[in-house]
């Protein structure tokens, strides 16, 4: 089979779907590849949220499809009461109040600012967006104080955004894990402003298919042959980038097709296809972790002990986790206090991953790769810490499957092909995407 | 130490306590270099100047102390990099006695796993290493091309203040507007991009990747891993020695002779110096500035004040709280530096008497420990810690200046970095980061520990206790970014009409530069002949 396309979009998740359907909405000729035909599930139970933007243009409406907002977001400290905040400021601060933190009547301004500083529009084109006016960008920026303050304070650390609003030490570690824990980064690390004020949009608030409804998956794959996106399977084995305005690429023995672009929605999903990572970006230091998922099938129900089986949740004895875990990563380390998100799958599974973990190991004077003790060593150290919050967990367990997802670090077909997009890490990684696609188009017209 | 004979002994007594003394056009409060350069600006300019300092001699940070008996050392800095080219011209600092005594300053690179590296000239000059690849001295030596190219074009955004004055932010508008698209998305990768990414992207594992790596973490609060921490590289290469762009170079008799040259010249532009003479408060009338009150009583009145000193000193203490907007007070006071520079001097018994140190010693000397230590020592520093390995630059005074050669001693002048930042550190922070010098000394200089004959350690809180400052001011700097939000939000001065702001946290970048005085200067004297002071 062969085709001609303007983009390729690559990935088995949903933003890519969701990316590769949005484009093809928008007249343009697209293709969709799935790497890894084994990968029924999706690594989470949740998903970022599906905007009204993306939704509206999917028509997403005519489908048979359910989803519902994570229930909330909770933290199990060491000792203690849990924290749990909402995806609406009122209810936080309401449940805040109610667990005796101060802070609770400053959460609304916090949330107002944080969602300021990510919606501010022209910092972020300035600053990642290619154009032939960026230039003028950054000098608006740098002759702006008000600019350079906000640009300053969005790229900054994130403990300086927490520590103007908090005093609550508990609230404030919080606030933290959540945030930071999707790219293993730390609060005092320049750039995780940045991860924590994405966290707080709203399309980056988590959802989940309920029991028994269509997985969001395969309505998204329905959607995508509506669109009319091509669909194929298997492994590229070949990319001629011959300097032309068009890629050749070859897709196991057969298909040999040609696109404009290669789009990745997630760095995951490079990563995946053997393509480098795009390089770190604020408070997403990828290059530095690994991120691992195990997915623990349990032989009964174990009820969570905060909050209820649709939030999110994620173990810290205090803050010094975070920013340990995240210093260890960077020697090439692991660490047994590394923070862990877990979450119920709708049939009762506990799917638990953390970002903290090295991308390979620095051992005698010399960088190594992940071994099989090196898995069993993490997932270890993830089965623990939930241990450590659930009683009777481990005895529990039937089985565990662990994935370990390091960035590409290795040559691959992609080195040095400019017509290679890759979406960094997001919190709102579906509504990202498909404003990533929509821009390119926009550019390439 | 270059004492100009003709310099008058300063007098007792700044000011009669309860008098107030009028007829002034500008104060300039603070003695540094910036103070200096912008009391000159002003009084070139022909207006009645009085330059206040707290000190007993002007220099500021920049002083010649003595380390041991018969063994003076400059403190603040050793090297000129960065110093303003438009300021030497225009405050004409050559014709005011300022001399280097070693330009382009080669440098020799030390490494704990590679042969050391011998650059002839500054880092573009790869042709001049002795280094087996050549693959790898073309790509430095195409990566060094394309920095230099994009720090000159970026030199007018690491101007301090670039929007106090209308005519250089219309002028940076004008130059980064007319960025092709190429070097626009260069200069936002580099922006954002850390260290280690960029560099990994154009270098393989070895020395020069590792030099690399130290160059760039140098004296900068960001670590090399991290988001924003390749621009502080860029703002070094856009600075010249001696006409050389990227390059550093010895001035003759140390870097107080950037401050002997700018007093001359502050004396030659009629500005009246005034030593011993610490500032209390700045008045401050409506919404303009009135003049300054000392601590010793006394009032001196001028339409034009300017701060060449930290801006906590100058906006907390002496404006105070109350006459500043929200904005202003809140970005001062959430500063929490963590990150510093070591000073230090080591005392050596003994002259060395084989060839090959001794040309080494006429020489910049670096010390690059591993990538991985260098990233573990920034962990280190800002947990608290004085990290095992410091990235460190040696010089020789006495191999450069043949004037300040010693008898049967040598004096070498280091700075090592990073160390935790520490307003007031006790005595066992001193001996572990004296020790941790030392230790990486010895990585390159194996035996020295044996010929040490004195330590001397400056940290940022000594320097700014010798100048009554904030010792925040003198940790390394923030990321780039906080950089230029802090000059710009200092250089708007709070609101107040006739006050200009050119202290250390108006510059981008570490070093003595002098743009930051030249900006407020520029900036009072526009005001002043419009009418509008």
């Amino acid at each position: 089979m062969s085709g001609q396309y303007d983009f390729l979009v690559i990935g088995d998740d949903e933003a890519s779907l969701c990316a590769a359907a949005a484009a093809a909405r928008a007249g343009a000729s697209t293709a969709h590849l799935r790497i890894n035909q084994r990968k029924k599930q999706s690594g989470a139970a949740t998903t970022p949220a599906i905007p009204n933007f993306v939704w509206r243009r999917l028509e997403l409406q005519d489908y048979d499809l359910t989803l519902e907002p994570a229930s909330a977001r909770v933290t199990l400290f060491k000792d203690g009461d849990p924290v749990i905040t909402y995806a609406k400021p009122r209810e936080t601060s309401a449940a805040l109040e109610e667990t005796g933190i101060d802070d609770h009547f400053v959460w609304s301004d916090f949330i107002e600012e944080t969602n300021g500083l990510a919606a501010n529009g022209y910092l972020a084109s300035t600053l990642f967006n290619a154009g032939k006016d960026s230039g003028k960008g950054i000098a608006k920026m740098l002759t702006d104080p008000v600019a350079l303050e906000r640009t300053a304070r969005l790229f900054g650390p994130s403990a300086d955004l927490l520590n103007d609003y908090f005093t609550d030490e508990r609230l404030k570690a919080h606030v933290s894990a959540h945030a930071l824990g999707l790219a293993g980064a730390s609060d005092r690390e320049a750039g995780s402003a940045a991860a924590l004020s994405e966290f707080f949009d709203e399309d980056s608030w988590r959802a989940r298919t309920p029991k028994d409804a269509t997985n969001l998956m395969t309505v998204l794959e329905i959607a995508c042959q509506d669109a009319g996106v091509k669909s194929y399977a298997g492994k590229i084995t070949e990319i001629a980038n011959d300097g032309a305005k068009q890629i050749g690429v070859s897709i196991g023995a057969e298909d040999k097709i040609r696109t404009s672009y290669i789009f990745f929605a997630t760095p995951e999903a490079a990563a995946a296809a053997g393509a480098l990572q795009g390089d770190g970006r604020p408070g997403l230091n990828n290059t530095a972790h690994a991120s691992i998922t195990v997915r623990f099938k349990l032989s009964n129900r174990i009820e969570p002990p905060a909050g209820d089986d649709k939030a999110i949740f994620q173990i810290i004895d205090d803050l010094e986790d975070v920013r340990d875990a995240r210093d260890a990563a960077v020697r090439g380390k692991l660490h047994e206090r590394a923070p862990v998100e877990f979450e119920y799958t709708p049939n009762g599974e506990i799917v638990a991953r953390t970002a903290y973990f090295p991308a390979a190991f620095f051992e005698d004077g010399a960088w190594r790769g992940w071994t099989g003790q090196d898995r069993q060593a993490a997932a270890a150290i993830i089965k623990n810490r939930i241990a450590s919050r659930l009683p009777d967990f481990a005895s529990q367990i039937r089985r565990a499957e662990t994935e370990v997802m390091t960035p590409n670090t290795r040559e691959s077909f992609f080195e040095g092909c400019d017509r290679v997009i890759v979406q960094w890490r997001r919190h709102n990684a579906i509504s990202a995407a498909v404003k990533l696609i929509d821009e390119v188009m926009a550019r390439s017209e | 130490m270059n004492k100009p004979a003709d310099m008058p002994e300063d007098e007792e007594g700044a000011t009669v306590a309860g008098r107030i003394e009028g007829g002034i056009d500008a104060i300039v409060i603070g003695d540094g270099v910036d103070g200096l350069a912008a009391a000159t600006y002003l009084g070139k300019a022909g207006l009645h100047t009085i330059l206040v300092g707290a000190g007993k001699e002007p220099g500021g940070r920049i002083a010649v102390r003595e380390i041991a008996p018969g063994v003076e050392g400059v403190d603040g800095e050793h090297l000129v990099g960065l110093l303003d080219p438009e300021v030497i011209a225009e405050l004409d600092l050559y014709r005011h006695g300022l001399e280097y005594a070693a330009r382009r300053l080669d440098t020799t690179y030390f490494f704990d796993a590679y042969d050391a590296l011998r650059f002839d000239g500054d880092l573009s000059q790869a042709a001049n290493i002795a280094l087996d690849d050549d693959e790898e001295r073309d790509a430095l030596e195409a990566f060094m091309a394309e920095l230099l190219e994009l720090s000159a074009f970026l030199r007018p955004a690491f101007r301090p203040a670039v929007y106090a004055s209308g005519d250089t932010q219309k002028m940076l508008g004008k130059t980064l507007a007319g960025a092709s698209s190429e070097t626009a998305s260069l200069i936002r990768r580099y922006l954002i991009a850390s260290a280690g990414d960029v560099l990994s992207a154009r270098f393989a594992d070895g020395p020069l990747k590792t030099l690399l790596y130290s160059e760039v973490a140098f004296r900068s609060a960001s670590a090399p891993n991290e988001s924003l921490s390749f621009m502080p590289f860029l703002r070094r290469l856009s600075g010249e020695a001696a006409g050389l762009q990227g390059a550093v170079a010895y001035p003759a008799g140390g870097a107080i002779a950037v401050v002997t040259a700018l007093r001359r010249a502050a004396q030659g532009a009629k500005v009246d110096v005034r030593a011993s003479a610490p500032v209390k408060s700045i008045l401050i009338e409506g919404d303009r500035v009135a003049g300054v009150m000392l601590e010793d009583g006394g009032q001196l009145r001028a339409p034009i004040v300017v701060a060449a000193t930290d801006a906590s000193s100058a906006f907390l203490k002496m404006i105070g709280p109350a006459n500043i907007d929200i904005e202003l007070q809140r970005v001062l006071t959430t500063q929490r530096p963590e990150i510093a520079t070591a000073r230090l001097h080591f005392v050596l018994k003994g002259v060395a008497q084989d060839e090959t140190t001794r040309a080494n010693m006429k020489r910049r000397l670096f010390y690059a420990p591993p990538v991985e230590d260098v990233t573990a020592a920034f962990l280190d520093a800002r947990a608290g810690r004085v990290p095992e390995k410091l990235i460190v630059e040696a010089v020789f005074p006495g191999a450069l200046d043949d004037k300040l050669l010693l008898d049967r001693r040598q004096l070498m002048s280091v700075m090592a970095h990073p160390v935790p930042f520490d307003a007031t550190p006790d005595d066992a922070r001193r001996e572990a980061i004296k020790n941790a010098a030392l230790a990486s000394i010895e990585m390159f200089a194996t035996g020295l520990s044996e010929r040490v004959e004195t330590v001397d350690l400056r940290l940022p809180g000594d320097e700014a206790a010798a100048v009554g400052a904030n010792a925040g001011a003198y940790a390394a700097k923030p990321d780039i970014l906080r950089q230029w939000a802090i000059a710009a939000a200092t250089a708007a001065s709070g609101g107040i009409n006739g006050f200009y702001f050119c202290g250390p946290e108006a510059q981008i970048g570490s070093g003595m530069s002098c743009s930051a005085a030249r900006s407020a200067a520029r900036a009072a004297l526009r005001a002043y002949r419009k009418g509008h002071v």
